[in-house]
């Protein structure tokens, strides 16, 4: 409906009009009907103002001091932490403030301190430098904890299958040094030549004594101030953590994704790629006592056997063509083949029993004269019966 | 084929068994010489429940759906020992008229199964077209597969198995006509031999009424099923 209909307007317009008249007189009504509000008396604040007369009730605001226990509980050795912003006590209520914050009194136990680890000599010298590592996690003293070691060696296997370059990790405790006459340049030398592989020496707790060898391949390839960066962000990435055990993760993962740029950059520089040596995985034997790794002797790594693979000629001819599925035809010819005889012997079979089912499509039997015996006109007594008793064992009609 | 008494061999065209001379004036001097009706699962021992009668229902139409010419009847009963079941089985397919049944299907392209609560026994008794079709190895069969049931008490599917196996062994036979048409073409066989149809072809098969000899007359004495 339209506002300018007079139909609205002599219904409308009253309404407000007594609306507006009922508003002025409700307003002027509490204007005033104002009445005299009670006030505090000299009396009355004096009588409040001793120290704990000002008394509410209840539970909440028990009588006596609050800051004391109840009687008759236990005592607690719970501290109390007075908030040192509690608002000060209002209407002469002088009493301690009573926001306070229960803090339980749990004490963390404090943390093991680590026995000084043994230098890095005799035996445990030779279980990180005598032989070849044959895992890509050398921690032969368990300096990182199980699931740790699972998860870094689960991830430096997973880098090794997908980058191009190798790491071998070797953990060192806090106070652990390398030994001043080893040398990490032919120690990679002697264990990976020149296999795209980085060793790296990493101190629990103290990753800014860490080092990577790149070997000499790499090195001389590479200009020296982008290897060193690759450390600093290894290092700077495993600082990000608090826990020990967390840094050698973040320095791993940092050190994975900083070799693929190492890879991607030697590859540029050397125009070519990594040499593809056969056996350059570690074997992966746990070696008995180690059950974080271990090391294994270079005679006990059998050389990689060449195995020659004959190739069809129609093979070789697609691949030289640069045509997979033309190499490979044969192969799918027949797997072709083998999918359409399963195929045809489902097909087959399902038919098979679908002929004998009951939804089969309706069978005519020929007609035939039908001699009467026994004088019945539609039966002559056919009949072949079986008991069903447990008793009686069911006979053979032949 | 064997007598129904004495189960000793009968020739075809005897009037009467050579040995007991049992014939069906014997059996009607026994059970009556009156029509009687039935259900096509007539269940006087009240031993099947609503399922078990639904799904032997459903099985006998899928039957009749794939045989057009044969009729499959069920009876279980709660017989006197003088009843015996073979007896029973010659007498009833030569004189009842089942309720609702098909003209196209007279009582001689019948399978009727028997089965007894009392004696335990249960058995398959044939119409003279149906005799040729079914062997007794093969109705031996069916019956053993569903022996298991019967002993457990549980009849719907035991004559729900009973059927299945018949099923098998019809459309086996069905396959043999077929092998055998080509090379056997002999007056006795059908003009057409034997071999699947359409559904739609089958009302024009269809015999006249009065050719199926069967009439649901309730006369004569009173039978001992009623």
């Amino acid at each position: 409906m339209a506002p300018s209909s007079p139909h609205r307007c002599w219904r409308t317009l009253p309404l407000r009009k007594v609306t507006g008249i009922c508003c002025l007189w409700l307003a002027s009504m509490t204007v005033f009907a104002a009445e005299e509000m009670p006030a505090w008396s000299e009396a009355d604040a004096a009588k409040y103002a001793k120290p704990g007369s000002f008394k509410l009730g209840g539970d909440l605001f028990p009588e006596g001091d609050l800051a004391a226990p109840p009687p008759g509980a236990a005592p607690t050795t719970d501290r109390v932490a007075q908030v040192p912003d509690a608002p000060a006590p209002t209407l002469g209520n002088d009493r301690p403030p009573v926001l306070t914050m229960r803090t339980p009194d749990f004490a963390p136990n404090p943390l093991p301190v680590p026995e000084a680890l043994p230098n890095v000599e005799g035996e445990l010298r030779d279980s990180y430098f005598a032989l070849r590592p044959t895992h890509y996690l050398v921690d032969p003293q368990g300096l990182l904890t199980e699931q740790r070691t699972y998860e870094v060696q689960r991830y430096l296997e997973y880098h090794a299958e997908a980058a191009d370059i190798d790491i071998y990790l070797l953990v060192f405790g806090l106070n652990q040094n390398v030994p001043s006459d080893i040398s990490l340049r032919e120690l990679h030398q002697r264990w990976f030549g020149d296999q795209p592989a980085v060793l790296v020496t990493y101190h629990l707790d103290h990753p800014s004594k860490s080092q990577i060898e790149y070997g000499s391949r790499i090195s001389q390839t590479m200009r020296e101030d982008s290897l060193r960066l690759v450390l600093q962000r290894c290092l700077r990435e495993a600082q990000i953590a608090d826990e020990p055990q967390d840094q050698v993760e973040r320095f791993t993962l940092e050190l994975s994704t900083s070799l693929a740029d190492v890879s991607a950059e030697f590859r540029r520089l050397s125009g070519g790629g990594f040499p593809a040596v056969a056996g350059s995985a570690p074997l992966n034997i746990p070696v008995e006592g180690q059950a974080n790794g271990g090391v294994r002797a270079h005679q006990d790594i059998p050389d990689p056997v060449p195995v020659t693979v004959e190739v069809p000629e129609l093979v070789q001819s697609g691949r030289q063509a640069g045509m997979p599925l033309l190499a490979y035809w044969p192969i799918a010819a027949g797997a072709a083949g083998v999918l359409g005889m399963f195929g045809f012997g489902g097909l087959t079979l399902a038919r098979f029993r679908r002929r004998d089912s009951l939804d089969g499509e309706p069978v005519i039997f020929p007609e035939r004269e039908l001699p009467m015996r026994l004088g019945g006109s539609y039966s002559g007594g056919g009949f072949v019966s079986m008991s069903y008793d447990v008793d009686h064992a069911p006979k053979n009609p032949d | 084929m064997r007598c129904p008494r004495c189960s000793k061999p009968v020739d075809e065209l005897a009037e009467t068994c050579y040995a007991c001379h049992y014939s069906i004036k014997e059996a009607e001097a026994f059970f009556g010489s009156n029509l009687v009706q039935m259900d096509r699962l007539h269940d006087v021992a009240h031993c099947l429940r609503k399922r078990d009668r639904d799904e032997v229902e459903d099985i006998l139409d899928q039957m009749e759906g794939r045989f057009p010419q044969l009729c499959f009847f069920t009876y279980l009963g709660d017989l006197q020992s003088q009843i015996r079941l073979h007896e029973l089985g010659f007498w009833l397919l030569n004189h009842v008229a089942v309720r609702g049944a098909d003209f196209s299907r007279p009582n001689e392209n019948a399978v009727l199964v028997l089965l007894d609560v009392n004696s335990r026994q249960v058995g398959i008794t044939l119409g003279y077209f149906a005799e040729q079709l079914l062997d007794e190895q093969s109705l031996h069969a069916c019956l053993q597969a569903a022996r298991p049931h019967f002993i457990n008490g549980d009849f719907g599917p035991g004559l729900c198995l009973v059927f299945k196996k018949l099923c098998k062994a019809l459309s086996r036979k069905a396959r043999e006509l077929k092998r055998e048409s080509p090379r056997r073409r002999s007056p006795r066989h059908g003009p057409e031999g034997p071999g699947k149809v359409s559904r739609a072809a089958l009302p024009s098969q269809a015999p006249h009424p009065l050719l199926a000899g069967l009439t649901p007359v309730y006369s004569g004495r009173v039978s001992p099923l009623s």
